[in-house]
């Protein structure tokens, strides 16, 4: 399935980030269409924009995945996903592709004018994500320290 | 040991930004070269009121902060010293915001996520 | 953190809930924390730009949210925290939020459209600054709403 038009800026900012900032190896797969449940992994970054397209990114991996990719941010080693530093990690993170991708989105679409909402961080057992009448679309990318999941939501996409 | 000034002494950076780990990120990729980041600010106006006590040869300036946002921080301490070299970081690239950071006088912009050579040779160019 | 901005934000959501059948709810407690945290299992998160920056969560027990679903939807039990009780408390957290931003005469605030998010033994951040945490209780259970604002 071809990546659709919402998806597919956070999706390339997401590898980018990964292999030049973290340094890391990435293969993707093909995208997955969600239903108006996401189901995390264990750790996720939330993200909301506003403007031309109204709805939410989500960044989603394992606990483990979190502590070893804010290891690689800051060179230290973590035992908890819920340690501040890796919760910042993964704010950062999200603001750093998000900035990226609506860079990309508002500087090729003038009109739409996104902006992006601070971002949070959650993570625990049995988390979902629920938006009222969106459907939203995900792509796994497998890195060396574990799967991570880009989901992105807006409101009237196909 | 590019972060050591012909006389031996180290290029010394206040780095301002509202993300702790950003900053930690910053050291890591300046401190093996021997800079030192002598200041951190989390937000713009933190890092006006240390400018009056805190002399840093490089300024790293993240945009989108709490409080005072970086660009008012930099206009606010071009005032003050209009030589202040300062270096935008941010992930937030869209050409407005570049236009603008530019007409305040911000020397270089470094997009994030950098790499440690970018901005080193960033902060080499205007110090 | 001036005390309109407080106000506004208590009696946007009483006024909401009023409207809903929750009239029962009254605040319980007022405070400012340094960082915006979460440690209950069902929080419904939305976020603003633009006059306002930041971000605004509801958060309560699961209980708490069946119990608010099912007055919201007319008395019907809800056994099971599912699509349809989602629904209505991310509606929830749209009018409250909606109803709140206009009681400030802010200018051109957008808002994201509302997540929820639910599991066990959830440890969230949210926002690294200043939050002003506003609780509520009524014989549905207790709601926390907390309101971070970046600038």
């Amino acid at each position: 399935m071809e990546l659709n038009a919402q998806l597919a800026p956070f999706v390339k900012a997401t590898i980018k980030n990964l292999k030049d900032m973290l340094g890391f190896e990435v293969n993707t797969g093909g995208m997955e269409p969600e239903t108006d449940e996401f189901t995390s992994q264990g750790y996720t970054v939330l993200i909301g924009f506003t403007g031309g397209w109204k709805g939410r990114l989500i960044l989603d991996m394992p606990r483990e995945t979190a502590m070893k990719m804010a290891s690689a941010m800051t060179g230290e080693p973590y035992s908890s996903a819920g340690d501040e530093e890796v919760l910042l990690s993964g704010a950062e993170l999200g603001n750093i592709i998000g900035g990226n991708a609506i860079t990309e989105i508002n500087n090729s679409q003038p009109g739409l004018q996104i902006r992006l909402t601070p971002p949070s961080v959650f993570t625990g057992m049995g988390m979902t994500m629920f938006n009222a009448r969106v459907n939203s679309s995900s792509l796994l990318i497998k890195t060396d320290v574990g799967p991570v999941k880009v989901n992105v939501a807006v409101e009237g996409a196909q | 040991m590019r972060g050591i000034k012909a006389d031996g002494t180290a290029i010394t950076v206040m780095a301002v930004d509202d993300s702790p780990v950003s900053r930690k990120m910053i050291k890591k990729a300046l401190e093996p070269e021997g800079f030192q980041v002598i200041a951190e600010a989390g937000n713009g106006k933190q890092a006006v009121d240390m400018y009056a006590s805190v002399k840093a040869d490089v300024i790293t300036m993240d945009v989108t902060m709490p409080v005072m946002d970086g660009l008012d921080a930099a206009s606010a301490i071009k005032a003050i010293n209009p030589g202040q070299p300062i270096i935008m970081l941010s992930a937030m690239g869209d050409e407005d915001i570049i236009n603008d950071a530019r007409r305040r006088g911000i020397n270089d912009i470094c997009s994030k996520p950098f790499k440690p050579d970018e901005i080193i040779e960033k902060i080499l160019r205007i110090v | 953190m001036d005390i309109k901005f407080i106000n506004a934000f208590i009696s946007g959501l009483l006024n909401v809930t009023g409207m809903l059948g929750l009239s029962d709810l009254k605040r319980s407690g007022l405070s400012k924390k340094e960082r915006l945290e979460i440690d209950k299992d069902v929080n419904i998160l939305l976020g603003m730009t633009g006059g306002m920056n930041g971000n605004i969560v509801l958060s309560m027990p699961e209980q708490t949210a069946r119990n608010i679903a099912s007055t919201m939807m007319g008395g019907m039990e809800i056994a099971v925290l599912d699509m349809m009780p989602k629904s209505a408390l991310c509606e929830l957290a749209n009018m409250v939020a909606g109803n709140s931003v206009a009681g400030l005469d802010a200018d051109s605030v957008s808002m994201s459209p509302p997540t929820l998010i639910s599991g066990q033994n959830i440890v969230a951040l949210v926002s690294l600054v200043e939050t002003l945490v506003i609780d509520f209780t009524a014989a549905a259970g207790s709601v926390t709403m907390s309101i971070a604002l970046e600038g």
